[in-house]
């Protein structure tokens, strides 16, 4: 695991120094042994008859540098084996010095005797090779304070190799050897020993040692500057001394003064220029202090501003919240009240907790269960039911509207409304909002609706509204589906051309899109029932609005009755008009008459003339005798409509007989044979008015028998097409077809020389019509007879 | 003087009336004229027809045409416009002056008339001098003065 460096410190730099020191030193001792092995004096002291480096120190130096390269490459497990056979080398050669034992490894592979304290490696450099050992296989994950134990070791090391080159450096022996007699550090092994306890501590960036001058702090950047002259200036300036010494050019008091000068010069000055270093540090250091001081200040503004925002928000959104009419409240997950506003405060205050109106901490969800079955329980557990289901997520809304029934007796009604809280799930907003007047005023409307359409529904007028361009039914009264025949469902299928005739639907198609919205009065049409029975109606309509859609409201009139009704009177008053020229013209003729011939009469009498006298009042009595005969007959006429004897039971047979007693006279005169038939069907009626119709009738066959010798005419009664029809047939003169219309008209006689004014037919078809009835003549023409036919219906109706 | 009377004094007037009082006048007037026409007198539509055409009792005799046929319309039978629409259909028949003499004076009678090609229509009067001098007129009108195509 290599180790961790923080990016303050310089990382890459001491890991390489390690190495090449590593390296520099491996180089070194090898150079040393071969010195050794080719006996080069100056490998292996350097300066000549100087103490030598040993072998075996030689070797240390070889394994010290491979240690340094192995842990510089983060080799750590073979540097700590290294570590550890240094150690033990180290350990080894400690113990024959402290014990005077020779464990025989002093010259292991150098033979020859060796002046110089013999081939053993000396005491001071055993000591710090250990130290180096111990601390080079320590590592801080052993044991918490192993970093500092290794840069103890480390630091130990490179005092005894100081040492030992300081002794070398002044000449001051005991400090190279540790004690008399025994063999001395080599001045290049104390030079590699001093640098290799400094590339140890480089090794550790984060050792406190380390720390404590590698950090970019204060502290390290004044150990930076002062501690290179702390450690260089006395040596240089010592060795300036000794060297100035021997040489003889000062005393020892200009010597003393020298060391002083150059102390508080060189001490002096590194302490000035740290000083002023970290004064600019420090400078930087306020500068960015200051600007910081500021931006926090800034900040702290734009964040109070900020927060008075939020709070004037807040109070402006607690104020809208507390303004609304509902009852507002928000729900957490599990049913806690953790918000209300205003009115539902108020609401709960008034009605206390038996409502379940909850305040801030209270379990709504609870409250609702409490009260449920309880006398408050409008609906209590389908809102509970509802406020889950938002809160499970099911229903984004809930709302039940729910009656509230108050201690007077008033009843209130309130709509509870659940909706999902945004961007906290399961949590809910409830409100309950005060909806009683709404009630009322849809209570009012569902009223006025129910009766107006009961003006619809129970209208006696046939009514429907159809689609305006679908031409769909889209309803229908209880009067239409009485009149039509249709079932309601029936009648709704039908599209509206279904009520007309085939040969309307074109007409409809064309006026129904031309309808303006308003008003369409009378317009008359043909309908259609169910059962096929066309009736004449008018229809008045109206554009309306019929759930939603546009529609046509339609009134129908049915005008089938009115209709005949107007037929028949103008058709009567035809008949009057025609009846009141022929009057006027009938009865003008023989007026002429007289009057003429009153002239011809004076002239003639005047002339003497007796016969055309005679002649002249001839015609004027006949004229006269015609006019009182028409007046008489046309009385009778206007009588059968004005005047109405009682009706009463008779029969065909009782009428008819009645009749031939009353033209006896003119049947026999004729000489005809008359035979009533033996059927016989009940009547009702004017006796008087239905004796006249035989009677005229046969009195008529009587007066046109022409020159039958056999005269015959037949009375009866058929049924025929479940009518029952009356005829008088006779054989005699019969009558053209073409006349078969005219002989029923008023004076209308077909033969001029018969007596008879041309009334009695007139009268007869007069009557029957009175009955409901029709006649008709049927004959094969002039010689073949003829046969009058009727009907007389409402005389052949039961008695009421 | 405009020209001289009709040279014709043997034209039939075919007169159609029902009522014989209303005959008598017309006879007697027309006699009274000095107008020796023949007049024929037939009482009701039909036979007025059989007259024109020769057919039914005429079949057998020697009728002649009528230079004027004087028309009642209320007539048994066949009334006197079916005459009148009869004789103005017919080709042969259609030159023959047709007046209307009538006791209606009803528009819608005057009006079909005229449709049907009546030459004149005129409404019997009460007052017997009256009568009498419209008789004259139209005799010397329709006998004497008035042109027609000859058959």
């Amino acid at each position: 695991m290599p180790p961790q460096l923080t990016p303050s410190l310089n990382a890459p730099a001491n890991i390489r120094f390690a190495g090449g020191v590593g390296a520099g030193l491996m180089v070194l001792g090898l150079l040393v042994l071969i010195g050794w092995i080719f006996d080069l004096g100056a490998l292996k002291s350097v300066v000549p008859d100087r103490p030598t480096m040993k072998v075996n120190t030689a070797l240390g130096v070889v394994l010290l540098g491979a240690i340094l390269l192995l842990r510089a490459r983060g080799a750590r497990g073979a540097g700590r084996w290294c570590a550890a056979a240094l150690t033990v080398l180290a350990l080894a050669h400690l113990w024959e010095h402290l014990t005077g034992v020779d464990l025989g490894i002093d010259q292991l592979f150098v033979t020859e005797a060796l002046a110089d304290g013999g081939g053993r490696m000396a005491l001071i450099t055993s000591l710090a090779l250990a130290a180096l050992g111990v601390g080079l296989a320590l590592d801080r994950t052993m044991f918490p304070r192993a970093a500092t134990l290794s840069d103890g070791c480390a630091v130990f090391a490179a005092l005894l190799a100081l040492g030992g080159f300081a002794g070398h450096l002044y000449g001051f022996y005991p400090l190279r050897s540790l004690g008399p007699g025994v063999a001395t550090i080599a001045l290049h092994t104390s030079v590699a020993l001093l640098i290799a306890a400094a590339a140890a501590l480089a090794l550790d960036t984060t050792s406190p040692l380390a720390r404590a001058v590698l950090a970019d702090r204060a502290g390290g950047r004044f150990a930076r500057i002062v501690l290179p002259v702390a450690l260089l200036l006395p040596l240089a300036a010592g060795g300036v001394r000794v060297v100035a010494h021997e040489l003889g050019w000062f005393g020892m008091e200009l010597g003393v003064l020298w060391m002083v000068l150059a102390s508080i010069v060189g001490f002096g000055g590194a302490t000035l220029i740290a000083a002023a270093q970290l004064n600019a540090a420090d400078d930087r250091l306020l500068a960015t202090n200051a600007a910081l001081e500021r931006t926090v200040a800034e900040r702290t503004a734009q964040l109070q501003a900020a927060v008075g925002h939020l709070e004037t928000h807040a109070a402006f959104t607690r104020g809208v919240l507390d303004s609304l009419s509902a009852g507002v409240a928000v729900l957490d997950a599990e049913g806690t009240v953790v918000e209300v506003n205003a009115q539902w405060r108020e609401v709960a205050r008034a009605a206390g907790a038996a409502t379940g109106a909850e305040l801030v901490g209270g379990n709504y969800l609870a409250a609702c269960e409490r009260a449920i079955g309880g006398p408050g329980d409008q609906g209590a557990a389908a809102a509970l039911a509802g406020i889950r289901a938002v809160m499970r997520g099911e229903r984004t809304l809930y709302t039940l509207d729910y009656p509230c029934d108050e201690p007077d007796g008033s009843r209130y009604w309130y709509l509870l409304r659940v909706t999902t809280l945004a961007h906290r799930p399961g949590w809910v907003v409830v409100s309950h909002q005060d909806v009683t007047d709404l009630h009322h005023a849809e209570q009012a409307l569902r009223d006025r609706e129910t009766s107006y359409r009961s003006m619809f529904e129970t209208n006696p007028h046939p009514m429907f509204v159809y689609d305006p361009v679908a031409l769909t039914m889209l309803a229908v009264n209880a009067a239409a589906v009485h009149r039509y025949g249709w079932t309601r469902d029936e009648f709704l299928a039908l599209r509206l051309t279904d009520l007309h005739p085939p040969e309307e639907i074109d007409r409809v198609e064309a006026k129904v899109p031309s309808l303006a919205p308003g008003f369409a009065t009378g317009i008359a049409w043909t309908h259609r029932t169910r059962d096929g029975e066309r009736i004449e109606v008018e229809v008045s309509s109206h554009g309306v609005t019929f759930e939603g859609r546009p529609g046509r409201l339609v009134l129908v009139h049915e005008v089938t009755e009115r209709n005949r009704i107007e037929r028949e009177l103008r058709s009567k008053n035809t008949e009057l008009e025609r009846f009141t020229y022929t009057v006027s013209h009938d009865l003008k003729s023989p007026l002429v008459t007289v009057r003429t011939f009153a002239g011809y009469l004076a002239e003639d009498l005047a002339s003497g003339n007796a016969a055309k006298v005679a002649s002249d009042l001839g015609y004027i009595a006949h004229a006269a005798d015609r006019m009182g005969q028409m007046l008489d007959e046309l009385l009778e006429l206007s009588r059968v409509g004005r005047t109405r004897n009682t009706p009463v039971h008779t029969s065909f047979r009782e009428i008819a007989e009645e009749a031939l007693r009353l033209t006896a006279g003119a049947v026999s005169r004729a000489g005809a044979r008359v035979e009533v038939d033996a059927s016989d069907v009940p009547l009702y009626g004017d006796r008087t008015r239905l004796t006249e119709i035989w009677q005229n009738l046969v009195d008529n066959a009587a007066k046109f028998m022409g020159t039958q010798a056999l005269p015959h005419i037949r009375v009866g009664v058929r049924e025929c097409g479940g009518e029952t029809e009356f005829f008088v047939r006779d054989n005699g003169i019969g009558v053209d077809r073409r006349h078969a219309e005219r002989i029923f008209g008023l004076f209308d006689k077909l033969d001029t020389r018969s007596d008879g004014t041309g009334v009695g037919l007139a009268l007869v078809r007069r009557i029957v019509e009175l009955y409901g009835g029709r006649i008709g003549v049927e004959s094969d023409g002039p010689g073949h007879g003829s046969c009058f036919v009727f009907t007389l219906p409402d005389a052949r109706r039961p008695a009421p | 003087m405009s020209r001289a009377p009709h040279p014709d004094r043997e034209t039939t007037v075919l007169l159609v009336e029902d009522d014989a009082a209303h005959a008598e006048i017309v006879l007697r007037n027309f006699t009274a004229l000095g107008l020796h026409h023949r007049v024929e007198h037939v009482t009701d539509g039909e036979t007025a027809l059989d007259y024109l055409h020769r057919t039914g009792s005429y079949a057998a005799q020697a009728v002649a045409r009528p230079g004027l046929v004087l028309l009642d319309l209320r007539l048994p039978r066949l009334g006197g416009l079916e005459v009148l629409a009869a004789i103005k259909g017919d080709d042969r028949l259609g030159a023959i002056p047709v007046v209307a003499l009538t006791t209606s004076s009803a528009h819608a009678d005057v009006e079909q008339a005229y449709q049907l090609g009546v030459n004149s229509y005129v409404v019997k009067p009460f007052e017997p001098d009256v009568f009498e001098n419209l008789l004259t007129t139209l005799g010397w009108y329709w006998l004497r003065w008035n042109e027609q195509p000859r058959a």
